[in-house]
């Protein structure tokens, strides 16, 4: 079992150079594109659009802050995105589906 | 004036061109992805199991996006709104005990044994009518399911945008479609996690925001008025609580029958499951998806309160814009301006649209494999199930079009939902139970008390409709039902068993199969916060610790 887990893990990193992802695609970068869109999106509509955007959300500038931080998650996917597969290469075979804690 | 009330936030909801930019922005990333997948679907494999590729944070979070759906987002806000923070019973006596079960003991059979979907485990534990009867009603289920999505989904729209109810049904129909056809359970998973990600990120400013205006959650316990909303346990000794049922039936029915039931043997779920890349990423799947699935016993309930803060007259008076279900949306459009409106409406429209496309991909797993494959053309080449799925794809879609049309009277999305969990799932969860962990179960017996168990389902359902039966509340009377299919099914499969001892299997065809007879395999995880009972026990000490706190 554990050699058949290595040498599985061996041929799911050369399938990742090979084709760029497999089926694992690359997910994360697909995530952080539409995070990052929509967050600047708001946060731009958050400084340029009408002040009337703030009576609902007591008198917070909701969409500024929100789109901000949706910025700041989408640059730590994009981040761990641009990590992983190398780090899975790296590991090779001593842990398959590293990239988990993202 | 309880309608002008509830009137009120649909006059005001602000949307503007930012809104519908989000929205097509999602749009057109969904179908991207499925067009992006389409040229790597080259084997059956790929297209019904995506090639077990997946990493374990993929189809964890898949997982949980595939059980999110709308349907349970607006349930159990719907839920909240009507039984208080009971309701938080799916999440923290439900979900997550259930979750644990699933990874450490259903995960190594499913896995190891190399099946390709639930019918496929009872075909080879029991026989081929087993397996029949229910890749039927599994297939059946779905198609109500995804219909129920496309219409709750459209009533949403019309309200809050003035879509047009047809207009909503065939855009989403027409979306999912594409995108599952061409990328098939990959498009459908990752989808499934881009949703995760954009509910996730739509909720929590608006729980945040609620909570906030409301003066914090004492605040918000005094502007409701109703302490017994606020206890899970408390009130439970007698049926004296909203949802009018002693704790035995919340442990037993919710948390047991119910619950196991829907985790354990619900193929919806399971198949993520099955995509993951190999046996330890799949045990720490449903481990993975159970951490945010405690953040939603939050994200999900809280609106639900907050909505009886702001509209006290919900669920007043009659009609489905004046029901529970609309709890969250109407929130949105009370706290959200346009823009974070937006997104919450793309979250709401990517848990419908992956509610759905989750359906309609276990649907055409079933129906390719375990119907038509099974039944009618045994030995074709791989290419041709591929083609064969692709078709049930778009004959999914256009059946659950005609089942959201049939369903146009509903009162609370969760109560139909458990309704329809109780008779499809807990019984086969009893089936189930005994194939693994008794070895004496023979074929027949498991044939027998599943159909007995939902034929018995049906019929106290048919009772209460009748009235000769009758609970406190909706939702005791879902315990109960549950509990009895269960019971039943499990009985009658124990007496068939010793009746019919000969037909019995022999031990090596049962091997992989049950418990006592499989190979307990190790799955290698050298990291030690990586390993399936670690994660577990820290996953049941915060539920524990929630269940106190809110006690």
């Amino acid at each position: 079992m554990a050699e058949d887990n290595l040498s599985r893990a061996e041929e799911k990193v050369e399938e990742l150079s090979q084709s760029g992802g497999g089926h694992a695609l690359a997910i994360g970068f697909y995530i952080a594109a539409l995070v990052l869109i929509i967050g600047t999106a708001l946060t731009l509509y958050g400084l340029l659009g009408p002040a009337a955007q703030q009576y609902k959300s007591l008198g917070i500038n909701i969409n500024l802050w929100w789109g901000l931080f949706m910025v700041f998650f989408g640059c730590v996917v994009l981040g761990m995105s641009f990590a992983s597969p190398r780090r899975r290469a790296n590991r090779k075979a001593a842990a398959p589906g590293n990239d988990q804690n993202l | 004036m309880g309608t002008l009330a509830l009137l009120q936030p649909q006059v005001s909801v602000d949307d503007s061109w930012l809104d519908y930019f989000i929205i097509g922005v999602y749009f057109l990333f969904v179908l991207g992805i499925g067009a992006v997948l389409r040229s790597r679907m080259r084997t059956s494999e790929d297209y019904f199991l995506s090639g077990r590729s997946l990493p374990s944070w993929v189809t964890g979070l898949a997982f949980l996006g595939a059980n999110l759906g709308a349907l349970e987002i607006l349930g159990m806000g719907a839920g909240a709104a009507q039984y208080g923070i009971m309701t938080a019973h799916f999440y923290w006596i439900g979900a997550i005990p259930a979750m644990v079960f699933i990874a450490l003991f259903m995960i190594p059979f499913y896995y190891g044994s190399g099946i390709v979907s639930v019918p496929g485990y009872l075909k080879r534990r029991y026989n081929e009518a087993t397996r029949g009867f229910n890749a039927a009603l599994f297939a059946i289920f779905m198609i109500l399911l995804s219909g129920l999505n496309m219409y709750a989904m459209a009533i949403v729209f019309q309200l809050l945008l003035g879509w047009s109810i047809t207009a909503s049904i065939l855009l989403s129909a027409g979306i999912i479609m594409a995108y599952v056809v061409m990328g098939g359970l990959s498009s459908s998973i990752f989808n499934e996690v881009l949703q995760f990600f954009l509910i996730t990120l739509g909720l929590s400013p608006l729980v945040i925001f609620a909570l906030v205006a409301a003066g914090g959650w004492s605040g918000l316990q005094e502007t409701v008025g109703k302490p017994e909303f606020f206890h899970l346990w408390a009130d439970t000794g007698s049926t004296d609580n909203p949802m009018a049922v002693q704790w035995f039936a919340i442990v037993f029915g919710l948390g047991f029958v119910m619950s196991f039931g829907y985790w354990c043997t619900d193929f919806l779920v399971v198949q993520r499951a099955l995509a993951a890349e190999d046996l330890a990423a799949s045990q720490r799947t449903p481990l993975i998806a159970a951490f945010p699935k405690i953040l939603y016993g939050i994200l999900a309930i809280f609106p639900g309160l907050i909505a009886l803060s702001v509209f006290p007259e919900l669920g007043q008076s009659p009609g489905l814009e004046n029901s529970f279900n609309m709890a969250i949306p109407y929130v949105m459009a009370y706290y959200l301006p346009t823009g974070m409106l937006g997104l919450g409406l793309t979250a709401l429209l990517a848990s419908f649209m992956s509610g759905m496309a989750g359906n309609v991909t276990a649907f055409n797993t079933v129906w390719t494999y375990d119907i038509y494959r099974a039944y009618m053309r045994p030995d074709e080449p791989d290419g041709h199930y591929v083609t064969v799925g692709r078709m049930a794809t778009v004959v999914g879609v256009l059946l659950s079009i005609g089942t959201a049309y049939a369903v146009l009277a509903f009162e609370s999305i969760l109560d139909y939902l458990q309704l329809l969990h109780g008779i499809f799932l807990a019984p086969l969860f009893a089936t189930f139970l005994l194939g693994m962990f008794w070895r004496r179960t023979t074929p027949w017996a498991g044939f027998a008390g599943l159909v007995s168990g939902t034929v018995s389902g049906l019929a106290l359902w048919g009772f209460e409709l009748m009235g000769a039966i009758s609970y406190g509340s909706p939702m005791a009377g879902n315990f109960w039902r549950a509990i009895w299919a269960w019971v039943i099914c499990f009985g009658v499969t124990i007496i068939v068993s010793l009746l019919t001892s000969r037909s019995q299997k022999t031990d090596e065809e049962l091997e992989g199969l049950v418990w006592g007879l499989t190979e307990k395999k190790e799955a290698v995880e050298p990291a030690w916060y990586k390993k399936p009972w670690v994660l577990a026990v820290i996953a049941l000490g915060i539920t524990i610790v929630l269940n106190i706190i809110f006690f």
